[in-house]
């Protein structure tokens, strides 16, 4: 099959701004940078929750790729490596926080959502959210990806650099612990 | 991907069957499909100018501090270069034709104050005159500045290995690579308290600090450091160049004013300029 005019136009027009970017063109990196920071900082904010954090995690990921675009060799999408950039920066980062929080919190304080409820007015969104919260790191980022974000598996398995296998699995183990999480939460609430 | 979760990820056939039901699957699809997109929603605009900015901001302070460790190179070049001479001088003066017995069997010694630390910086054309050799001292008129620096402290090492002197080329070296060592930190603390306090200036001066915080802590672990003076010197320098390695874009005033009390209270500006004889910085640059 072939593939669509524009298809071709586009990828040839952006393996040039590639070129002129990662030479220091500052046009050409802005152009790149208009092109998918919207994205980019969608999947930060999503996996890391707060503005601050996201705009860190962006930031870092455009001044990372515009020092390594001599590196891209345009065997994937200019996309997905940003987005496996992105992701691995705010995995770091969550880590980190993790770390930190750990200081504060006792740590079985988040294993178990839904098992502490004890008033039966609480939200079922805030529940829920609670449960992804809880999810670890790399069941999350699948998760968030994938049924939030609407990646496809194959996307997912390029930006995190795994087997496709490897993203339906923890999609599927990450389900499943939501699923027992929330069971204890209706079961609170009947 | 380092997670361990992916590493340690399996094919969903390999999976335990968890417990549930069709109705539990379903049940969390219609939750997903009510709240899912709510969960850390991004904010509809995306603060594209504002990240932008801390963006091409970041990436020329970046590439800055990357072109500013040049310093530690030269430093550390500087030192070993020094070093270098002395082994080289003092091999020649104990093994050469001209070696008397007496610097053959002198014992190890270092300059006791700063008049003595300048006996090992390169002494002036007269002084190459005065040895009698105006040949050496055409030559070296020739030299471009830095071989000249090194082979006027070669000739004068090696004059000073006549019978009567107590010119020990090891502790010279020494010497010369610490007093190389004090101009640049006199260069920094002056820089710091004539330029502003920016974001881009605290890291490049916090970069600078460091590679000549690991200078600094090479010459305490070497004979440079066995004269009391200077090591006290270079411990108090030690000191306000580990500040000034923390300096950063979140430090307050009162950081600030701790590092320019460390400055004031050890004095350790005059005690450079004290340490490093005038008109040497130009000789060693």
């Amino acid at each position: 099959m072939t593939a669509p005019v524009t298809d071709i136009t586009s990828a040839r027009s952006e393996r040039e701004l590639v070129t002129r970017a990662g030479s220091g063109d500052p046009a050409a990196q802005r152009d790149l940078y208009d092109r998918h920071v919207d994205r980019v900082y969608r999947v930060a904010f999503r996996l890391a929750g707060d503005d601050d954090a996201a705009r860190d995690i962006t930031q870092e990921t455009f001044i990372r790729a515009f020092g390594r675009l001599g590196e891209f060799r345009h065997e994937s999408a200019l996309g997905t490596w940003l987005h496996s950039i992105a992701v691995s920066i705010a995995l770091g980062a969550l880590r980190k926080r993790s770390r930190m929080d750990k200081r504060h919190v006792p740590l079985d304080a988040a294993a178990d959502v839904g098992a502490n409820d004890n008033h039966a007015d609480v939200d079922l969104r805030e529940q829920l959210h609670a449960a992804i919260d809880a999810l670890p790191d790399g069941y999350r980022t699948v998760f968030v990806m994938y049924e939030i974000e609407g990646f496809s598996h194959q996307e997912i398995a390029r930006t995190l650099g795994v087997a496709e296998t490897t993203s339906k699995g923890q999609l599927f183990r990450a389900r499943a612990k939501l699923r027992e999480s929330l069971k204890h939460f209706a079961r609170d609430r009947q | 991907m380092n997670d361990d979760s992916f590493i340690h990820g399996q094919d969903p056939g390999d999976l335990p069957e968890p417990a549930m039901n069709d109705a539990e699957d379903t049940e969390l699809d219609a939750l997903l499909a009510r709240f899912g997109a709510d969960y850390h929603r991004p904010p509809d605009i995306v603060p594209r100018e504002e990240m932008w900015h801390e963006i091409r901001e970041q990436g020329e302070l970046r590439r800055s501090i990357r072109r500013r460790p040049i310093w530690g190179v030269l430093v550390a070049a500087g030192l070993l270069l020094g070093v270098g001479i002395g082994i080289g001088v003092e091999v020649h003066a104990r093994v050469g034709p001209h070696a008397s017995p007496l610097a053959q069997s002198a014992p190890l010694s270092v300059p006791q104050d700063s008049h003595q630390v300048a006996v090992a910086l390169p002494p002036s054309r007269e002084t190459i005159g005065d040895t009698g050799d105006a040949t050496e001292a055409r030559r070296l008129q020739a030299l471009p500045t830095a071989p000249r620096v090194a082979a006027n402290h070669g000739t004068y090492a090696a004059a000073n290995s006549a019978p009567g002197s107590n010119g020990n080329a090891r502790s010279q070296a020494y010497a010369l690579a610490t007093v190389r060592h004090f101009t640049a930190v006199e260069a920094l603390l002056t820089s710091y308290q004539t330029e502003s306090h920016d974001a881009r200036g605290d890291a490049e001066m916090a970069s600078w600090a460091r590679a000549l915080l690991s200078q600094t802590r090479l010459l305490l672990d070497s004979p440079a450091a066995a004269d009391p003076a200077r090591q006290r010197l270079l411990q108090d320098l030690e000191l306000v160049l580990v500040q000034m390695t923390q300096l950063s874009p979140a430090n307050t005033p009162i950081d600030r004013e701790m590092i320019d009390g460390s400055v004031r209270h050890s004095d350790v500006i005059t005690r450079l300029r004290t340490a490093v004889p005038a008109g040497v910085a130009t000789h060693l640059q």
